[in-house]
């Protein structure tokens, strides 16, 4: 079914290949490129998913799932953390700011569609 | 589920045996293109001449802001008359990502040919240098001679594009 | 379906080359004595996406180097290692193989491990024991310039957090600075970091405005002593992907994510209903820029040149048949609107100068360093704007002119003591807008030009030099191909290729240089140069019935030549006498292999001037003098001798834009000074 995605990311690259991926598998996608940017946009639309960089100006990943998560109407939608390296101190800060999960870059973009389609289900 | 990869992707088989050309009329011989190299085609104007320049390119044209040479073929390959009369028209290519029109005395229509119709190309008898000669198609009684035209419009020869990037050619 | 995402990858080598800039410029404005904490932060996210971006090209050997690098950064955060001038030399030295690899790897789609290699080994010096990269959310609360501030903002009873105006809250937060957490209890209070530049009370100026006063307690951020690093777990959870297990059992997640999403519809209604309306006029507070193919820009602006085009052949049309007022009226509107229009587009492809301003300090501080030198740069002018093509072809010219300046104006520290200068040089670099055109101005207060050595090297080459000569005179030999007067060759510069080169590099910008030097002061070099390439203000002209424009700025008069002022020269060409000079006359319609009416007195002598060599040009007609858009001949056929470019008349047809200087090559093949001054001697 298809899903109303935020994709949060500085890199122009990434936010286009994601969109793509995610397009092709027929998802509708808003971008944003930072998270402030992406905490305005939640904020004006109801997503089904946020997938969200981690290192980015303005409000990094993680404050932004902090911040998504004070917001009832994001207590329980799925959010990805994008990270370079899946390294334990990520994961700790991920599960306490409260991200559903992460997904370390490169992503396999089969991969990407079928975790979308594990969390969004 | 689709099958993404990082390393690109194989064009997939052409999978018709048709293939569309345009035909035209140069001389008393009549030819044909591939319709794919045909952006589009416009009744003659006037064209700006250039100086240095050999006597069978006309000059360039302004198309939507664009200039690109004018060729006149007929004059390329020595027919007798290279006249411009009411149903003289530019047929403007679109090859390796640059514009070039073409003069030619007036375009017929375009015809769908299969592999069958298509014939190897004879070993003389055309006014156009065998080389740019693809093959011959045959529509009932009448005779097409199908010229490869980016070869011939990048071609040494012809001289429109830089030594360099016709060479690449 | 196979999905191709190999087009992606431009976008990536992209990237990565303006992150290894960034990290440049922040590197080189380092101070080794007080880091800025604001920079140290941008350098190591630049670092960290070059090492993001380098794992998706497939280059893992990038990643390694770049954790290096990380981790040296790390270690200057903590002030476990001071930035002095070797460190930020290996760190800049670092981006430069990291960048040619990349070029490397994205030409010949592999690169070289030796070089990466070496490099790590560099870079491992610094890095006494292996650490894991640094969390990025972990870097320093920046001491001096900006601060932290605890923000505690009171929830309406009832309403909890999505009684807040939260758009206009985290908009207002995001203009101040950077928000670092967020923390809610759900039904009292909302607590938030801010990261901000921006004193307490312009902080709290701007919340009280927002939530009002009794409900937002702003302080000075306290940080919550750490809890001792827990021992890292045993590797091998490097997965790439995985879901978090909240309190639960990883078997149980699942199951709790729906049971959220319940939770979820149920407060939906109300909380849209809430925000919905606060929301939309604060959304496009940060858009500041997006990327565009340049051919995309072409494109439009070729479209609007027709605009332009369409719009005059209306114009003629009303004037010549409309008797009616408001169409005239209306067709010179739309004239007007069209003009800014194109005016508009052409702006699209300006940027600032600062593109090019940003890559001098790293020339200037590792040439400094070669030469033993102490140089400071000082740059004004950064932000005026100029055409994108033509900032690319000033790299190399102004590249060139500030190294001369370094290596031949800028002494030693102890020859400018002693001759009671400032032992620190400066190179200024400037850039101003001035009368519908761009300056670009070199200074440096180095030794200046030698005039004797000058002089004695022009007339040891046989050039026509002598010592009566003015100093503006003797300044035009350094533009003279292969001059030099440095003793010995360096691989710096001096090696004879510079000067003529940069000039006939402005030249084809359509730019003017000019020269200024004290001896003892230094050197003044002033750079001229349109705004873009894309426009040319022209002389229309017609030569054997085919219009052609001649660049005005090349013009210096035009006249009805008289038969006792042209003298035909024994080797059979033509001369004509413009008051005290004698200039070669060319029938310009003979060099274009045309036929016109040059041999006749009917035509118009144009009298040119490329760089101080002089001419007349003889044309059919003058038609009249407009700007035009300056269109390329060569995307759709070779280049022709004798012709720039060309450009689309009001009446919709092409015209030629003559190449003046190559014309006046076309008639003497060989260096002509020689001939030239043969012809008029015996004339």
């Amino acid at each position: 079914m298809s899903k109303l995605v935020l994709t949060v990311d500085d890199s122009a690259a990434i936010r286009e290949m994601l969109a793509y991926v995610l397009k092709s598998a027929g998802h509708r996608v808003i971008e944003a490129e930072d998270g402030m940017d992406g905490l305005q946009k939640a904020l004006a639309n109801q997503f089904d998913l946020i997938i969200t960089d981690q290192s980015m100006p303005k409000m990094d990943g993680i404050t932004l799932v902090k911040a998504l998560r004070a917001l009832p109407q994001y207590a329980a939608v799925p959010i990805l953390l994008l990270t370079t390296e899946s390294s334990d101190g990520m994961k700790d800060e991920g599960r306490s700011a409260g991200a559903t999960g992460w997904l370390v870059k490169p992503f396999d973009p089969n991969k990407l569609i079928d975790v979308v389609g594990k969390v969004t289900r | 589920m689709q099958d993404f990869s990082l390393t690109a992707a194989r064009n997939s088989a052409p999978s018709a045996a048709l293939r569309e050309f345009l035909t035209f009329r140069l001389g008393h011989e009549d030819y044909a293109i591939d319709i794919l190299t045909v952006q589009e085609i416009r009744m003659f104007e006037s064209v700006t001449k250039l100086p240095s320049t050999p006597d069978y390119i006309k000059g360039v044209i302004n198309l939507r802001g664009v200039i690109a040479p004018v060729i006149d073929l007929r004059v390329k390959f020595g027919f007798e008359k290279a006249e411009y009369g009411p149903f003289t028209v530019l047929v403007v290519l679109r090859v390796s990502e640059r514009l070039a029109a073409v003069v030619v005395d007036a375009v017929a229509d375009v015809v769908a040919l299969t592999d069958e119709q298509i014939k190897p190309p004879p070993e003389l008898g055309t006014a156009v240098n065998i080389e740019y000669v693809m093959g011959l198609g045959t529509r009932g009684e009448q005779m097409l001679i199908l010229l490869d035209i980016e070869k011939l419009i990048t071609s040494r020869e012809l001289g429109i594009f830089d030594e360099d990037l016709a060479a690449a050619h | 379906m196979a999905v191709d995402l190999t087009r992606f990858l431009p976008m990536f080598f992209e990237e990565t080359e303006e992150h290894l800039a960034n990290m440049e410029t922040q590197l080189l404005r380092l101070d080794p004595n007080a880091p800025d904490p604001e920079a140290l932060h941008s350098i190591f996210r630049a670092a960290h996406s070059v090492k993001g971006n380098s794992a998706l090209l497939g280059a893992a050997r990038f990643s390694e180097v770049m954790h290096r690098i990380e981790s040296i950064l790390d270690r200057i955060r903590k002030e476990q290692l001071k930035p002095d001038n070797d460190v930020i030399t290996l760190l800049l030295e670092a981006c430069d193989v990291v960048r040619e690899q990349a070029g490397r790897l994205k030409d010949k789609g592999e690169c070289d491990e030796a070089a990466l290699d070496a490099l790590h080994e560099q870079l491992r010096r610094f890095t006494p024991a292996e650490t894991s990269a640094p969390a990025l959310s972990s870097l320093p609360a920046p001491a001096r310039r900006s601060e932290r501030f605890s923000i505690e903002v009171d929830l309406p009873s009832g309403q909890g957090i999505t009684g807040l105006p939260l758009a206009n809250l985290y908009a207002e937060l995001g203009a101040l600075g950077r928000l670092e957490d967020v923390r809610t209890d759900g039904t009292t209070s909302l607590s938030l970091v801010l990261l901000t530049a921006q004193s307490t009370d312009a902080v709290r100026d701007k919340l009280h405005g927002l939530l009002g006063a009794q409900s937002v307690r702003v302080t000075p951020y306290v940080a919550p002593p750490k809890p001792a690093e827990p021992a890292p777990p045993p590797a091998g959870s490097a997965s790439e992907f995985g879901l978090f297990s909240h309190e639960a059992s990883a078997a149980q997640t699942t199951g709790m994510l729906s049971e959220r999403r319940l939770g979820r519809r149920a407060i939906d209604h109300e909380a849209t209903g809430i925000l919905g309306r606060r929301t939309t006029d604060r959304l496009h507070l940060d858009r500041s820029s997006i990327r565009v193919d340049v051919a995309k820009l072409d494109r439009l602006l070729n479209l609007v040149g027709e605009l332009v085009i369409a719009q005059s052949m209306l114009s003629e049309a009303a004037t010549r048949t409309a008797q009616d007022a408001r169409l005239r009226d209306s067709v010179a509107y739309v004239g007007r609107q069209t003009r800014e229009l194109q005016e508009a587009v052409m702006g699209i492809r300006l940027l600032p100068i600062d593109y090019l301003f940003s890559r001098v300090p790293r020339l200037v501080r590792d040439l400094a360093r070669r030469l033993g030198k102490e140089v400071e740069l000082i740059t004004h002018g950064a932000e005026t704007e100029l055409d994108k093509e033509m900032i690319e072809k000033l790299a190399d010219p102004i590249m060139h002119l500030v190294r001369n300046s370094l290596d031949h104006g800028i002494e030693a520290p102890g020859v400018r003591a002693a001759a009671g200068k400032e032992k620190v040089g400066k190179i200024q670099l400037r850039a101003t807008h001035q009368a519908g055109g761009v300056v670009i101005e070199i200074l440096d207060d180095g030794a200046g030009f030698d005039r004797e050595r000058i002089l004695a090297k022009a007339i040891e080459r046989g050039m026509p030099a002598h010592p009566g000569m003015s100093d503006e005179e003797v300044w035009q030999f350094v533009f003279a191909p292969g001059f030099t007067t440095a003793a010995e060759l360096s691989d710096i510069s001096g090696r004879g290729v510079g000067m003529d080169v940069v000039k006939r590099n402005i030249r084809a910008l359509g730019g003017h240089i000019e020269v200024r030097s004290r001896p003892g002061a230094g050197v003044h070099i002033v750079l001229r140069l349109p705004l873009t390439l894309a426009i040319l203000d022209g002389m229309t002209v017609e030569i054997a019935g085919e219009t052609f424009i001649v660049p005005l700025s090349l013009i210096a008069e035009a006249f009805l030549p008289q038969s006792y002022q042209v003298k035909t020269v024994t080797t059979g060409a033509r001369v004509v006498q413009v008051r005290d000079a004698y200039l070669p006359l060319l029938s310009t319609d003979q060099l274009l292999g045309l036929k016109g009416k040059t041999t006749t007195q009917a035509a118009i002598a144009i009298a040119v001037d490329v760089d101080g060599r002089r001419a007349a040009l003889l044309v059919d007609r003058l038609l009249g003098q407009q700007q035009v858009v300056i269109k390329s001949l060569e995307a759709n056929y070779r280049r022709i001798p004798g012709i720039a470019g060309a450009t689309v008349l009001g009446n919709g047809r092409v015209a030629l834009i003559l190449d003046i200087n190559a014309l006046l090559h076309l008639e003497i093949p060989t260096s002509g000074d020689q001939d030239l001054e043969a012809a008029l001697g015996a004339a």
